[in-house]
């Protein structure tokens, strides 16, 4: 005798993983594919979309789009003012380039890098990853690893990923992120870590002579000036001094960045 | 009515995906992140916030120490969050559905 099976619909319709987990399963695959082959292909497509998005911001914010003319006279007449006052400082500095480039010049180590000027699309406390977002990339033969200089030629930070369009530059001051300074007139050698903010910790030995007041420099032949030390904590229990220091600028008041274009001036000028 | 139901919900998805890409583009990242959870939580799958974690990555991710090094911090927390609050609607009395 021969019997039917009673086929176990419920156990067929019931899958161990459920649908929406499979659905992000396929999706994490296809993300980890694209991250590992291709890792700047969602960059390159969504800043390309979404960077004239940004510039509507910035000519609602800097253009004279929606400001009353009272406001552009009165802010023009400030300007002038401001530019009389720093007339007279560049002069002084004016002078102290000029010698500075003969001094290298004499001794066959000429300034290697040019500058271009780039407007900042976005800027922390914005964004999460402390980042600028420059208007400027390929376009403008900016490469990774270009230095980016606050107006007054500070180093703020390097470029990390260049798009057509679009650069992002991951500040020194991020924190976490370690670079080589000098401090203080007997150029001592330490690495400093970003606290964020533009400021800066470094460790070096309590016989260390760091004073407040010291100036702090990235070791380089160009400009390479980060900070002054604003405090050195002494802490008996330990044998090393903390030493704190800042940029003299604030970054997050930054619109405009130079980005000096290392070491290739010589070869843009042979192509 | 129940076709009038999925109308209804794709005109939220739709204007919550807008609220979204604002605040990407123009707002703090913090304020993205509360909206992403709240329409986590407001949607039964908001599979949408895969999307808003790989945008992010996309337009400002960057390898720093801070988040060792790795610049798709946001799609990673994305899909872990999704799939945890996945089990947690599973449990919720809310999300009949799931």
């Amino acid at each position: 005798m021969s019997y039917v099976l009673k086929t176990n619909n419920d156990l067929r319709r019931k899958s161990l993983i459920p649908f929406p987990l499979k659905i992000l399963f396929f999706i994490a695959i296809f993300l980890a594919f694209v991250y590992l082959v291709f890792p700047r292909a969602f960059s390159i497509v969504f800043t390309t979309i979404i960077k004239p998005f940004w510039s509507i911001e910035k000519n609602i914010r800097y253009g004279n789009t929606f400001i009353p003319i009272e406001d552009v006279l009165k802010e023009n007449e400030e300007l002038k003012i401001e530019i009389e006052r720093q007339k007279a400082m560049y002069f002084q500095t004016s002078f102290l380039i000029k010698e500075n480039e003969e001094l290298k010049r004499l001794l066959n180590r000429e300034d290697l890098y040019s500058l271009t000027l780039s407007l900042i699309l976005k800027k922390p406390p914005f964004s999460a990853y402390d980042t600028f977002i420059l208007d400027i990339g390929n376009n403008k033969k900016i490469r990774k690893g270009d230095t980016v200089y606050a107006l007054g030629n500070i180093p703020i930070g390097e470029i990390v990923e260049v798009n057509m369009n679009t650069s992002k530059a991951k500040l020194y001051s991020t924190s976490g992120e370690k670079f080589d300074v000098i401090i203080g007139k007997n150029n001592i050698e330490a690495i400093a870590t970003g606290k964020g903010g533009g400021t800066f910790e470094a460790s070096l030995p309590h016989e260390t002579k760091v004073e407040i007041g010291d100036s702090v420099f990235i070791p380089s032949l160009n400009n390479s000036f980060v900070g002054t030390v604003e405090a050195v904590i002494f802490d008996p229990s330990n044998p090393f001094s903390t030493i704190l220091f800042k940029q003299p600028i604030n970054i997050y008041e930054q619109r405009w960045v130079l980005i000096g274009k290392n070491e290739r001036k010589e070869n843009d000028k042979s192509e | 009515m129940k076709e009038k139901k999925m109308i209804n919900q794709n005109k939220y998805r739709i204007s919550t995906a807008i609220i979204m890409l604002i605040s990407i583009i123009w707002g703090y990242w913090w304020i993205s992140v509360i909206l992403a959870l709240i329409f986590l939580f407001l949607f039964p799958l908001y599979y949408e916030i895969i999307f808003w974690g790989v945008l992010y990555d996309a337009l400002y991710g960057v390898p720093l120490e801070l988040f060792y090094n790795i610049p798709y911090t946001f799609s990673i927390l994305a899909i872990f969050i999704f799939t945890i609050t996945f089990f947690i609607k599973k449990k919720l009395i809310a999300y009949e559905n799931i």
